[in-house]
């Protein structure tokens, strides 16, 4: 590299000449520059202690002095330009970044991070405000869910907003921010569940995106046994977030209840459900797909070379749909999943993850919740104790034995080959646990 | 007149000269410069002997390192592809990432430098790094620390009993 010296202090090049230099300290420092030949630049350097950046819009020129080319500046319409590095010059300031890179620097934070720079400042705390920030912290975020959250009541599966219901389906449900605690409450159904001819039901909740639209979906669906005649029911209904009412759901298949808990996934801009085997006419239909956009459904068929057991899951794995087996084996997971897309078609890879049991003293459940960075699976661990009746108890119904069931978290490293239980001081006995991107969407 | 049919012997490297505002010129093999996406676009069209680009808004101090971070980029690229190409094992990726993170530990008023003049030049990966360490320095501090880092000053008026 040649690093030569050109001339004296204030001559620039030939054709160029600095006119006049001031370095301020913090006042206006004003830089002519006045080129001869075919372009006159006169320009207006000033630099500010902290300026705030407002939204400020670019323009490029280039100005050709001369023969040579002085590189694309980009200019802050109506301001004037600073230039970069240079001892004189020491003002570092992280307002003093176009807005562009500060939204991109701010983006890359999570919104703990982001929550301390709101009271850092006024303009901060405006730009991580802006719709057009909190889209663009949310583009970044979403492909690595970070928080696991954990209810004791009823939830719908997460997406970037929260969404819950005080009661299994009973009560309107609830999207929730927890990160800003902000909530909104959804309107009333017409539909309620009435009469003493319900034997049982079971609902599950799920909200999508719609990023075509920009608006949010929010889908209910109750599987309802009724007593004979009637028996078994399935009812859905959709609410635009926004909208007033809830617009009845045709569903053209049973879908799974899976211990009374009903699993939508949603993925690729649609809602995903595992078909119930016994519910549907053709057994190649896995999973049942209604399209945000147009809310029409569609299913998913697998070859008929892959066998499938009765009991299955849905959930997200490593970006795609899955399907895992509900097994009693503690030592072998069999996977399913789905490559590619609605659009353009897809391959079923079929894999098993072996799992060395080392709780053998613990009678636990495993069920596969998902999978976590570094390809670390997530399990919800159901344990079972033995209790020993109390006397009073034991006096009535002494022929039983009582069982206590505790739900854990379980980690499960791909890469180490490793199983724990996860110690959470003061978790639930019971619990449904859900993936949750922390955001700053407003619901 | 023997040499030219030489394939031993090279063509002499094109350069391409950069003038700082200050002032400085720096002559560059041109691969090195079209780094930098701005110097790039067009770059075609430009008669061979006019090839001097006076960067405005870059002080030779800046300049001098950009310069040494796109000569790294250009020469670790073509041994990276080298030893893909002889499929010989290389950690020539993992080398050039702790250059980089190294050559991005710099102080404050540095890194601002760097940052400004990789989006001047539009020099994406060099933009990147230099957010992205932005970033690492803003991650878990509190308030009162990025304000102090970044000689913010401090105007939000929090009072939670303030009515709106």
């Amino acid at each position: 590299m040649e690093r030569k010296r050109k001339g004296q202090d204030v001559t620039w090049f030939d054709g160029v000449t600095w006119t006049d230099i001031f370095v301020g300290d913090g006042n206006n420092t004003e830089v002519n520059v006045t080129s001869c030949n075919t372009t006159e630049v006169t320009r207006t350097s000033s630099v500010e202690v902290c300026t705030c950046n407002k939204s400020i819009s670019y323009e490029t020129t280039n100005i050709v002095c001369g023969s040579k080319t002085v590189l694309g500046a980009k200019l802050r319409k109506g301001e004037t330009e600073k230039i970069v590095g240079g001892n004189e010059f020491k003002v570092v300031l992280l307002l003093d970044f176009p807005t562009e890179i500060i939204s991109d620097i701010l983006s890359r934070l999570p919104v703990e991070d982001i929550g301390r720079c709101r009271t850092v400042c006024k303009s901060l705390d405006e730009l991580s405000k802006e719709i057009g920030f909190i889209d663009l912290h949310l583009s970044k975020a979403t492909t690595h869910p970070t928080d696991i959250v954990l209810q004791q009541t009823f939830s719908g599966p997460v997406n970037n907003l929260f969404l819950l219901s005080t009661a299994n389906g009973g009560d309107d449900p609830v999207i929730y921010n927890p990160i800003l605690r902000e909530c909104l409450m959804l309107p009333k159904s017409d539909f309620t569940i009435q009469g003493m001819s319900v034997l049982m039901y079971a609902s599950d909740l799920g909200i999508g995106y719609d990023s075509a639209n920009k608006i949010y979906k929010v889908v209910r669906v109750y599987n309802i046994l009724y007593d004979e005649p009637i028996g078994f029911c399935i009812k859905g209904e959709i609410i635009t977030v926004g909208e007033s009412s809830w617009r009845a759901l045709d569903f053209p298949h049973k879908v799974t209840i899976c211990n009374s808990k009903l699993r939508s996934v949603f993925s690729n801009g649609a809602f995903h459900w595992a078909l119930d085997k016994k519910g549907h006419g053709s057994h190649l239909d896995q999973i049942l797909v209604l399209d945000i956009v147009s809310e029409k459904f569609q299913t998913i068929k697998f070859p008929p070379s892959v066998k499938l057991p009765e009991f299955l899951d849905l959930l997200k794995f490593r970006e795609s749909l899955a399907l895992v087996e509900i097994s009693s084996s503690q030592e072998v997971l069999w996977i399913w999943q789905i490559v590619g897309s609605r659009n353009t078609g897809g391959r079923v890879c079929q894999f098993t993850i072996s799992l060395p049991c080392t709780f053998q003293h613990f009678r636990r459940r495993f069920r596969l919740l998902g999978v976590l960075s570094h390809d670390d699976l997530l399990f919800e661990a159901l344990e079972i104790k033995d209790v020993v009746p109390s006397q009073e108890y034991h006096n009535h119904y002494s022929l039983y034995r009582s069982h206590e069931y505790h739900n854990h978290l379980a980690l499960y490293s791909l890469d180490k080959k490793e199983r724990f239980i996860l110690e959470i001081n003061g978790i639930p006995r019971s619990f449904c646990a859900s993936f949750f991107v922390p955001s700053l969407v407003s619901p | 007149m023997k040499d030219s049919f030489n394939p031993s012997i090279e063509p002499p490297k094109k350069t391409v000269t950069l003038v700082s505002s200050d002032g400085y010129d720096f002559e560059v093999e041109e691969e090195v410069a079209l780094e930098s996406q701005v110097i790039k676009d067009g770059f075609e069209d430009k008669a061979v002997d006019d090839r001097e680009y006076l960067l405005f808004n870059v002080h030779s101090d800046t300049l001098e390192l950009i310069i040494k971070y796109c000569e790294k980029h250009v020469s670790s690229r073509k041994s990276i592809s080298a030893a893909a190409a002889s499929s010989s094992s290389s950690n020539g990726e993992e080398a050039l990432k702790e250059w980089d993170e190294h050559f991005i530990s710099v102080d404050t008023n540095t890194l601002y430098d760097i940052l400004m003049a990789a989006d001047y030049l539009n020099i994406k990966s060099l933009l990147d790094l230099a957010i992205q360490k932005v970033a690492d320095t803003i991650h878990g501090r509190s308030p009162e620390q990025i304000r102090k880092k970044f000689n913010i000053e401090n105007d939000s008026i929090i009072d939670p009993w303030a009515s709106e």
